[in-house]
């Protein structure tokens, strides 16, 4: 944060100010601090708690169990499979929607016409309901009857079961998730793409960069690290969290090759009501989830330098 | 392709529109479909056909049938109430803070900070069981404050209003307290005004994010009169009378996702905007952070 | 001060006004399952609440199946937020006695001529549990087959005489299969629990578990059999490993020859299926002489401990079972009436007989054998694995055997542990 005051005029400021600032920013923040306490944090830490007991909702005592549930769900060959699942999921998920993201921002911010046509038509998967867009596919790929598979038909290959073959499911699943965001990431990559300043661009074209590959290497690329940092993590973690379409469409199969992660923990959670276990899923995620971050971080903290 | 492109149509300009086009359609597919599916007879939908023939008549039984077996209005009044409240909480308690956490030097700000950023990464699905049991207790469950209150803390509004604040002059700042502005006064009547882009981005996100919300309402409500439009076109998919009417099921979706989509268009300017402000560094500042 | 006090006063004047009614007026909070249903469930209760018009009875948005429908409850009396009244699956009464959810009325059905009324000692037995009585059969059903005449005359057979035995049935199923590449022979539903799995075992008079309880019984040379036939239906008799939304969906369209489904359905395949071609039910053929059927179906029970409601909430129970309300049921969906004096004259009558499509589950009755709630609290988990087993088979990642060692082996495992 640049303060382009002059150095003594704020040193003034600050003498007489400070104490009141100080007063200030508390107040200002204390309603958002008390908040994060009481709707997130808190009851985030009360879930780390329950991952230690075998408390079930409704039924029995609850005890103490110490790192039962960690060792039970890290065990389990179900939870195995999910997490399979998961980084099948997210490894398809997460280059093709940044790569496809970048690509399309590019290709936009080099037209003149139809800009905001291109714009709108990417990003409306984003805003669309989850439930009535699957729904959409669904009919889409429907085994016998979707556009999807008649097309196919035409071109005299065999229908494809994508939502009932266990082989296939998971695909057609992550094809949806990187449908839904591709727009997301697109639009970061623009917002990115027109704060670089022109005067870069035509440095570089003096230096002989004035054409396609070369100036994307020299220029933009550099240029949008930081956004791209961003929307990596970003990515990666709605990607991990994605589960909406799988509770829609297929419910975890066929023979849970959909169940993801989280999948597992609302069906622990709030099927079975083992909270115990759906517990130590969540903090098994979470841990995961802030080891990403973490990286991200350090990443962050040695990388972006402007000029 | 990827130039900047000159007064001169060229091979590769239309080649990217090509590209661009069938890449949009693509994009498109379901919503064309949707609503292709939600005006044509129910007898067409699975013949196989590949192009549907609309009907105005089909068009009146689906949406008419959609309306009625599923109370969609009440499901869209809901939401809208639901989303509008959690929008001005947010905006209410968010400002306030990011504009402590960018401009105002207090003790605690870099522990707020990394609260903030613990709370972003941590998914609603952690917290949603404690959450669940203690408004169950509060005596809350079931209820429009159920579906409100657990938002109204916002991360990403924090850290969004952070950002944009960040980059305003202080210089501005000091005259207005020297003018006798409260730091109250400043963040409603000076930063709030100025963000303007910002706030409108952060709307888009939180009214689309909330709007969209299945997994809560699938938790804390039970009666039908409080059901969110994702909730109630889950309900209307899994009863019995949409399994051979898709029609009327398509007419559901187009009915709750077009307010949406309506919504984006109109914003879409600001909401560009507001993005790019937020994002953007000058790049003549010295060591620019990422986040 | 004096303003205060006129405040006060007047919230007083209102509390007294309305706790003046409190006493006339009842209101029952009632939950039931499958969302279409919603429609004759609350014209059932109007028609209540016009004989009685000091009693409300609303319901909470439905559950979408049984096992939602128990653990939404479980979860609500956490909090005492649970239903007045549940009207929920027979095999998992078990399991809501066992977590204290529901209430036995013995108490009150002292005085009363249950026989009279019309409930035969085997429904009342099939709410029982241990001797007392928790719950009232709203709706008995078993599987049929639902048959598509037209592609039935069209692959050459005699809608009026569907094969009775397995393997001309598959035959015809798979002649059908042949007619066009979009046509689909038959679909074995199996849902999103163990029933229809329970029927494919029954249907070889394999036992599911053992006498006493304790393990798992189906791993037998019968039980190998019953899988074996489900591998047929997919091989010999066209049906493909789709998802039931789909494979309605199809039925519905009038491209696929058989769906073998509840019974309950039968009123809204109908109207799905309108004009488009001619429906017709037949029973399921059987793999074993001795064959039986599970009978699946809807129970009525009481929630709450409060009791002018328990008593409210058995009256309406009692009217949503006796003879002219299961009349109005059995004709809405195609569920047999708990009641033996639905079938009078004035009430079922001829219905059966104008509507022989509904009749066919009745004709399955001397088999029925109740929908086996599994022991212990891992019921609704057993349900899946079975089901999750059977998709393998479907999708012929395993055969028969293997399919059937593994299926024992998970649902052993969530068996209670011997003592």
């Amino acid at each position: 944060m640049a303060n382009s005051i002059a150095p003594t005029y704020r040193a003034r400021l600050n003498a007489t100010q400070s104490t009141e600032s100080r007063r200030a920013g508390y107040f200002l923040s204390a309603p958002a601090a008390v908040l994060l306490i009481i709707l997130i944090l808190l009851p985030s830490s009360i879930v780390i708690f329950l991952s230690f007991t075998d408390y079930q909702l409704g039924l029995g005592e609850t005890r103490f169990v110490g790192l039962d549930n960690y060792a039970a769900t890290l065990a389990s060959a179900e939870f195995h499979k999910s997490l399979i699942n998961t980084f099948i999921y997210v490894a398809i998920v997460v280059p093709l929607s940044i790569a496809l993201g970048l690509i399309f921002a590019l290709m936009i911010e080099a037209r003149r016409t139809f800009k905001s046509f291109y714009r709108t038509a990417f990003f409306l998967p984003v805003t669309a309901t989850l439930v009535a867009m699957a729904t959409a596919w669904e009919v889409l790929l429907h085994p016998t009857f979707g556009l999807i598979n008649t097309v196919i038909a035409l071109f005299g290959a065999s229908k494809i079961r994508f939502l009932s073959d266990p082989d296939v499911a998971l695909y057609a699943i992550a094809a949806i998730g990187v449908w839904k965001q591709i727009g997301f990431n697109m639009i970061l990559f623009l917002a990115g793409l027109s704060t670089i300043p022109v005067e870069l661009y035509e440095s570089a074209s003096l230096d002989g960069a004035d054409r396609g590959w070369r100036r994307f290497l020299l220029v933009s690329w550099p240029m949008l690290g930081p956004v791209t940092l961003f929307v990596v993590v970003i990515t990666l973690i709605r990607a991990f969290s994605d589960f909406e379409a799988v509770i829609v469409l297929t419910d975890g199969g066929p023979i849970r090759s959909t169940a993801v992660v989280l999948f597992l923990l609302y069906e622990e959670a709030f099927r079975y009501f083992k909270i115990g276990t759906g517990s130590a899923i969540a903090v098994l995620f979470l841990v995961f989830v802030a080891l990403i971050s973490w990286v991200q971080w350090r990443i962050a903290e040695k990388q972006v330098h402007y000029v | 392709m990827f130039e900047r492109q000159t007064n001169r149509p060229n091979i590769e300009s239309v080649v990217g529109n090509a590209i661009l086009m069938s890449a949009a359609l693509i994009m498109l597919l379901p919503f064309f479909w949707m609503a292709m599916v939600s005006v044509t007879p129910q007898g067409e939908v699975y013949s196989g056909a590949l192009f549907l023939t609309p009907s105005l008549q089909a068009a009146q039984d689906n949406y008419i049938f959609a309306l009625s077996r599923a109370p969609l209005l009440r499901y869209m009044v809901n939401g809208a109430v639901v989303c509008i409240s959690i929008l001005i909480l947010q905006i209410l308690i968010a400002a306030p803070a990011g504009y402590a956490l960018a401009k105002l030097p207090f003790r605690g700000r870099p522990l707020l900070m990394a609260g903030v950023i613990i709370g972003l990464m941590i998914p609603i699905q952690v917290p949603a069981i404690p959450l669940y049991i203690g408004l169950a207790y509060a005596g809350l469950l079931d209820s429009y404050t159920a579906l409100i209150l657990p938002f109204i803390i916002s991360g990403f509004g924090i850290f969004l209003f952070r950002q944009f604040f960040a980059t305003y002059p202080d210089e501005v700042l000091d005259a207005a307290r020297l003018d006798g502005f409260s730091e109250l006064a400043i963040v409603w009547r000076l930063m709030l005004p100025a963000a303007w882009p910002a706030v409108a981005a952060f709307a888009v996100f939180s009214v689309v994010a909330h709007w969209n919300d299945l997994y809560w309402p699938l938790i804390v409500i039970l009666r039908p009169e409080l059901m969110t439009p994702p909730l109630g076109l889950a309900t209307f998919r899994q009863s019995g009378d949409s399994a051979g009417n898709i029609g009327a099921l398509m007419a559901g979706g187009v009915m709750i996702t077009a307010p949406l989509v309506v919504l984006f268009i109109f914003a879409q300017k600001h909401f560009i905007r507001g993005m790019t402000l937020s994002r953007g560094k000058n790049p003549l500042n010295s060591k620019g952070k990422s986040i | 001060m004096k303003k205060l006090l006129k405040f006060c006063a007047g919230l007083f004047a209102v509390a007294a006004l309305t706790t003046s009614h409190a006493f006339a007026e009842i209101k029952l909070d009632g939950y039931h399952t499958y969302p279409a249903h919603k429609i004759w469930q609350d014209e059932l209760a109007k028609r209540y609440m016009e004989k009685h018009p000091d009693v409300t009875i609303t319901y909470r948005a439905p559950a979408p199946t049984y096992d939602d429908a128990l653990l939404a409850i479980a979860r609500q009396a956490l909090t005492d937020q649970q239903p007045d009244f549940h009207l929920g699956g027979m095999h998992l009464l078990r399991e809501f006695v066992a977590r204290g959810l529901v209430q036995p009325f013995d108490d009150l059905l002292v005085g009363k001529d249950m026989a009279a009324l019309g409930y035969s000692k085997e429904i009342l037995a099939q709410g029982q549990i241990d001797g007392k009585q928790y719950a009232l059969p709203w709706g008995v059903s078993t599987p049929v087959i639902f048959v598509n005449t037209d592609l039935v005359r069209q692959a050459g057979g005699d809608p009026e005489a569907i094969p009775s035995n397995w393997d001309d049935f598959i035959k015809l199923s798979g002649r059908i299969a042949a007619l066009g590449p979009d046509t689909i022979g038959m679909n074995w539903e199996m849902g999103n629990d163990d029933w229809m799995t329970q029927n494919l075992f029954l249907n070889n008079n394999a036992p599911l578990l053992t006498k006493d309880r304790s393990d798992v019984g189906f791993d037998t040379e019968q039980g190998l059999a019953s899988l074996t036939l489900y591998q047929r239906f997919f091989k010999e008799g066209g049906q493909k490993p789709i998802d039931q939304q789909a494979a309605r969906q199809t039925f519905f369209a009038g491209k696929m020859g058989f769906y073998v489904a509840t019974t309950a359905a039968v009123r809204s395949f109908s109207k799905e299926i309108g004009k488009r071609f001619v429906l017709a039910t037949v029973p399921l053929p059987l793999l074993s002489p001795d064959a039986k059927i599970s009978s699946g179906g809807m129970i009525a029970v009481i929630v709450t401990k409060d009791p002018e409601k328990r008593k409210a909430a058995l009256d309406y129970l009692l009217f949503g079972t006796s003879a002219e309300s299961q009349s109005f049921i059995v004709q809405n969906t195609g569920y047999m009436p708990s009641n033996t004096g639905a079938v009078r004259a004035d009430l079922l009558g001829d219905f059966y007989a104008k509507n022989p499509a509904y009749a066919t589950s009745v004709s399955q009755i001397p088999r029925a054998q109740a929908w086996l709630g599994w022991p212990g609290e891992n019921a609704v988990r057993i349900g899946r694995t079975v089901r999750d087993q059977m998709t393998a088979l479907a999708n012929d990642q395993k055969d028969p055997k293997t399919t059937l060692a593994d299926m024992a082996r998970d649902v052993r495992a969530l068996l209670p542990k011997k003592q």
